[in-house]
């Protein structure tokens, strides 16, 4: 067909077709820094390079809006059920993202593994939500709000994923002897549970285990660095180092409970949890972000928490549509408020 | 303007034919309204991809750019039902909303289609990467194929969708 005056004329078919070239080449996930680089080479040689991968991207695109949809898509689409979901491969493929650079190229099938992941993961929650789990081997697990979690117990084994957002676990004695080790792998590290309470969460940038009983150890994914985090510390770290340790933070399980335990929490990290339970976008102007906030709250009546911060803070919080914006009080009605 | 003569064409065509058309859409779905519908976007279709005109067999051309859609229409129910069915199944909470329903119902009919011309194989290797996030190995696996053949046809139906995208927005 002719291009109506004035479009873009057509993009040449040998584009299109190294086009896809260059994606049959990406697309088994085992991408290294040197094959997106070599994809960079391509699109930076000529401006239909460009245009063609825009389509590339445009169909991986389609797949994208429906990677949510689990088993339903799929019976739609006709096919076989899935088989067993290559979780960690998922995660390795997005550390090697994180640490290649190359921000300015999006490679969305490594971020659609991890969606597919996700939409395929044994548990998960929706926003606000926690689940409360009893594991095969009487091990009771917590999922917390936004998170998901795979679950594979076999004879030689009790291991969970924790795909994203927070859990926590307190584990059973097995009843089958020898005790088959109980692991926890998130995005980076494995964690080994001696005998234990313990709660971690998995975002993007880092992970945090807090123990409670007992002791976890941990191996970073990235450097195999391994750190044993007994009774009342707590662990921060990515895949290759140990960021900062410290007392474990008893508002790290309160939330299985329904709590918001803000032990002294700086208002920025307190808007940021909060962001994590609550639908609402927030967020706190930079001169209120280091005032603190002690208390505890019900978790899920976000009134309640605001207004406590209003009542105790010298701040104003403004809602703005479901917006919530928190600012510093004018000096006079502070006063008059308090 | 161009398009005036060709809207003026279709015009002529729609009024000439267009309530024949509609009866048999009808006798062939067995549903005055979807045999009105489709009737509706086979004239809609030649408003948007022009043909010569004065067509000279116009009521074979009709029916044939009818029953295409007609084809469509059928596909487009099997995945609805097929995608409802499965949802059925789900945990309550866990079902999406009517609105994520239709969007996804959308979502599949645009993908079914852009796969329709591949052959069994390739479309089967494509999905299970792009859906499943399995790598070649694991697909080679599957269809009992080498590696080499999964990357083949994945290129293959790569090349297939960009350029029945590109040729959509000509």
């Amino acid at each position: 067909m002719k291009a109506a005056p004035g479009a873009l004329r057509a993009i040449p078919a040998a584009a299109l077709e190294e086009a896809a070239g260059w994606f049959a080449n990406l697309a088994d996930g085992a991408t290294t820094d040197a094959d997106r680089k070599r994809l960079q080479d391509w699109l930076d040689a000529h401006p239909d390079h460009v245009r063609a991968w825009k389509r590339v991207e445009e169909v991986t695109g389609r797949f994208e809006s429906v990677t949510h949809g689990g088993q339903p898509v799929r019976a739609a689409l006709n096919l076989p059920r899935a088989g067993r979901r290559r979780m960690l491969k998922a995660l390795s493929v997005l550390v090697a993202a994180g640490a290649g650079g190359l921000a300015a190229l999006r490679l969305p099938w490594s971020q659609w593994r991890h969606d597919m992941a996700l939409a395929h993961a044994d548990h998960r929650t929706g926003i606000g939500e926690t689940l409360a789990l009893t594991l095969d081997d009487g091990s009771r697990a917590w999922l917390g709000s936004v998170s998901a979690l795979d679950v594979s117990f076999s004879d030689s084994r009790r291991a969970l994923s924790l795909l994203q957002g927070d859990l926590l676990v307190e584990t059973a004695k097995d009843a089958v002897q020898p005790a088959r080790p109980f692991t926890v792998a998130v995005r980076h590290a494995g964690l080994r549970a001696l005998g234990t309470r313990f709660a971690v969460r998995s975002a993007q940038a880092q992970s945090r285990l807090d123990v409670f009983e007992g002791a976890v150890e941990l191996t970073l994914a990235g450097s195999a660095e391994t750190l044993v985090v007994r009774s009342g510390s707590q662990a921060t770290f990515d895949a290759a180092h140990i960021l900062a340790t410290g007392q474990a933070d008893p508002g790290r399980e309160s939330w299985s409970r329904g709590i918001l335990l803000t032990d002294g929490m700086r208002l920025d990290a307190l808007i940021e949890e909060l962001g994590r339970w609550h639908a609402q976008a927030m967020e706190c102007a930079p001169e209120v972000c280091a005032l603190r906030v002690a208390g505890a709250f019900p978790m899920k009546d976000l009134d309640r928490i605001l207004g406590a911060v209003q009542k105790s803070l010298p701040v104003r919080v403004l809602r703005e549509g479901a917006a919530v914006r928190i600012v510093a009080a004018p000096a006079a009605a502070t006063q008059g408020r308090n | 303007m161009a398009t005036d003569s060709r809207t003026d064409a279709v015009d002529v065509l729609y009024s000439d034919h267009y309530g024949w058309l509609r009866r048999w859409l009808q006798r062939k779905l067995g549903c005055a309204h979807e045999a009105a519908d489709i009737a509706h976007d086979t004239f809609l279709r030649l408003l948007t991809h022009p043909v010569e005109t004065p067509l000279r067999e116009p009521r074979a051309y009709l029916t044939t750019i009818a029953h295409g859609l007609v084809v469509n229409h059928w596909r487009r129910l099997e995945i609805e039902r097929a995608y409802l069915a499965a949802l059925a199944t789900l945990p309550e909470p866990l079902a999406p909303s009517p609105e994520a329903r239709a969007e996804t119902v959308e979502a599949l009919v645009a993908i079914d289609a852009m796969l329709a011309v591949l052959p069994d194989k390739v479309r089967c290797a494509f999905l299970l990467s792009q859906l499943d996030g399995k790598t070649y190995a694991e697909i080679a696996a599957e269809l009992k194929v080498s590696e080499r053949m999964v990357k083949k046809y994945m290129a293959n139906a790569m090349l297939n969708c960009v350029i029945a995208i590109e040729n959509a927005a000509r």
